[in-house]
């Protein structure tokens, strides 16, 4: 199969199966390699691959970025003060904030643009409505974007984003292996002097499966009969225990 | 290669988990202890979140306790009757320390508390044993003055409901025994530990039972107080992971078995000594990072969706 041909499948699959662009005039669409992945005891992380159909793809005037975000949950930052404590609540933030860049992605998009693409780390995390005048908002945002680097879970610094000849873009990003099973956004950007101009996203969803699936569902919908389990291991090792020492 | 734990959502190397099993089993089998006041600490730095450790730790002395206390059994060395009353106590205990423990998670509080508490606790328990191997390394004359001995057993005595132990060959009040069992408990829910090291120099000098019983009743009693804070931990606060338990499990025998062996062949005192010397070292790292250590003043939380 000659490359022009995979193109022209890839392209075509792309243009009829997921959205387009919302720029006006610079259609960019995105698929996935794989949409679904599986999390079980043995899972240690995966690697997403995104593949993109953009017109632009042969001009140096623009710059693309990826990123995977999600799933969004609400969370909660506390900080210690000599009074006590302090709680702040975000009503919705991403688990996981993964953006890969042909370059710097600081030197590819301005601030203002990085926030509009929703890929600015200080910015990712939502407060209630009541709480956007908080004058300490800023403070609780930095936190929370700071307490995720720390973890491993929110990096602007992957490589992994490629072009390829005829429009095709891949990226690759590696999932941390502690990124949470749930659903999850690949999204491209484009940008042009630091303006972003248009974008796609493909919706990725991980999930659990096998024993962590039936374990974690047991853990919270039968509670008792998982703590029952659990008293039942503890007493079967105890007693092989038991029998290695009787032999 | 990784492994992801389901309660506690993260991903950790199963041959980590193995040798902190392994290598607390083989304390647990060296000294007879159940070594769950190692097994947090090593699992907390490990990376593992602490009320996950707390919870499931509990299970695992749930099976190391079992097999230890098999031989005792077999030796008629174990007095039920006493054990029973303790477990009432215990079974009421760590009711209360799992309800205390699930209002430390919400609010917040249960690294920062369970990182004192056993700074506390391995402070005590390394600085005893310190001093004991010490004076056995330096054939100090000791053991206590029997007269001190006698008044600290003197109000059992005195407190009403007396019942007999004849395993033990006491008659003495049951709520001593109650007492104990209660603030055992409550440790047990609290830090996950069996509170062997509580238990076993209250049961001698406080209530005055035999050492030849002592350690088969202490163990005894472990067993069902264990089992029942695992239950509630895993249907209260869903933080004991079954993945987690099964590898340090399969550590655990292996290196207890390995351990009672070693024990055979090796100086008791220099071991003491030697194990002394390294709780206080990890009692000092925890104390460190929770004094002067870089910990961040912010903590982060998810909360359900």
């Amino acid at each position: 199969m000659t490359r022009a041909f995979l193109f022209v499948i890839v392209s075509f699959g792309l243009l009829l199966t997921t959205p387009v662009s919302r720029a006006v005039d610079t259609p960019l669409a995105a698929a996935l390699a794989n949409d679904i992945i599986r999390v079980d005891v043995d899972y240690t992380g995966a690697r997403v691959t995104l593949f993109a159909v953009s017109s632009r793809a042969d001009d140096p005037k623009v710059a693309y970025a990826v990123a995977l975000v999600g799933p969004h949950r609400p969370y909660a930052v506390t900080r210690k003060t000599d009074d006590g404590k302090e709680r702040f609540e975000f009503i919705s933030a991403p688990a996981v904030l993964a953006v890969a860049a042909e370059a710097d992605l600081a030197k590819l998009a301005s601030p203002d643009a990085m926030i509009r693409a929703g890929i600015h780390a200080r910015y990712a995390a939502k407060p209630a409505t009541d709480q956007m005048d908080n004058p300490d908002l800023g403070m609780w945002r930095h936190a929370f974007a700071d307490l995720k680097t720390e973890a491993g879970l929110f990096r602007a610094d992957l490589e992994g984003v490629e072009r390829l000849e005829g429009g095709l873009i891949r990226a690759d990003i590696d999932l941390p292996a502690a990124a949470p099973p749930g659903d999850y956004d690949v999204r491209i950007f484009m940008f042009e002097d630091g303006v972003l101009t248009a974008e796609a996203e493909a919706p990725l969803s991980l999930k659990r499966h096998g024993t962590e699936n039936a374990l974690f569902n047991l853990s919270r919908n039968l509670p008792w009969l998982y703590g029952l389990i659990a008293v039942f291991l503890g007493a079967a090792v105890g007693s092989i225990g038991v029998l290695l020492e009787r032999n | 290669m990784q492994i992801h734990l389901p309660i506690a959502e993260m991903a950790v190397d199963p041959f980590v988990i193995i040798a902190i099993g392994a290598g607390v089993g083989f304390i647990s089998g060296l000294f007879g202890v159940g070594g769950g006041f190692l097994l947090t600490p090593l699992l907390m730095f490990a990376g593992v979140p602490a009320a996950v450790a707390v919870s499931t730790q509990a299970n695992q002395v749930l099976a190391t306790s079992i097999a230890g206390a098999s031989a005792h059994w077999r030796h008629r060395a174990v007095d039920v009757r006493m054990g029973g009353f303790m477990m009432g106590g215990g079974l009421v205990g760590s009711a209360l320390g799992v309800w205390v423990f699930r209002i430390l998670r919400e609010t917040g509080d249960i690294e920062a508390a369970i990182a004192s508490l056993y700074v506390v606790f391995l402070g005590i328990i390394g600085g005893l044993m310190f001093w004991e191997s010490l004076s056995a390394l330096l054939k100090s004359t000791g053991g206590g003055d029997p007269k001190r001995r006698r008044a600290l057993r003197a109000w059992t005595r005195i407190l009403p409901f007396k019942r007999r132990f004849p395993r033990s060959g006491l008659y003495i009040s049951f709520i001593p025994p109650i007492l104990i069992g209660f603030f055992v408990g409550f440790i047990a829910a609290v830090l996950g530990i069996g509170g062997g090291f509580i238990l076993a120099p209250a049961m001698v000098y406080l209530l005055g039972i035999p050492t030849r019983v002592m350690v088969g009743t202490s163990l005894f009693q472990i067993i069902f107080l264990t089992a029942f804070v695992t239950f509630l931990q895993a249907t209260i606060n869903q933080t004991v992971d079954l993945i987690l338990a099964a590898v340090l499990m399969v550590g655990g025998v292996v290196g207890a078995r390995l351990g009672a062996k070693a024990g055979q062949h090796l100086n008791a005192a220099q071991l003491r000594f030697l194990l002394a010397l390294v709780i206080l070292s990890m009692g000092g790292k925890l104390a460190f990072d929770l004094f002067f250590g870089a910990v961040s003043e912010f903590h982060l939380e998810a909360l359900q969706p």
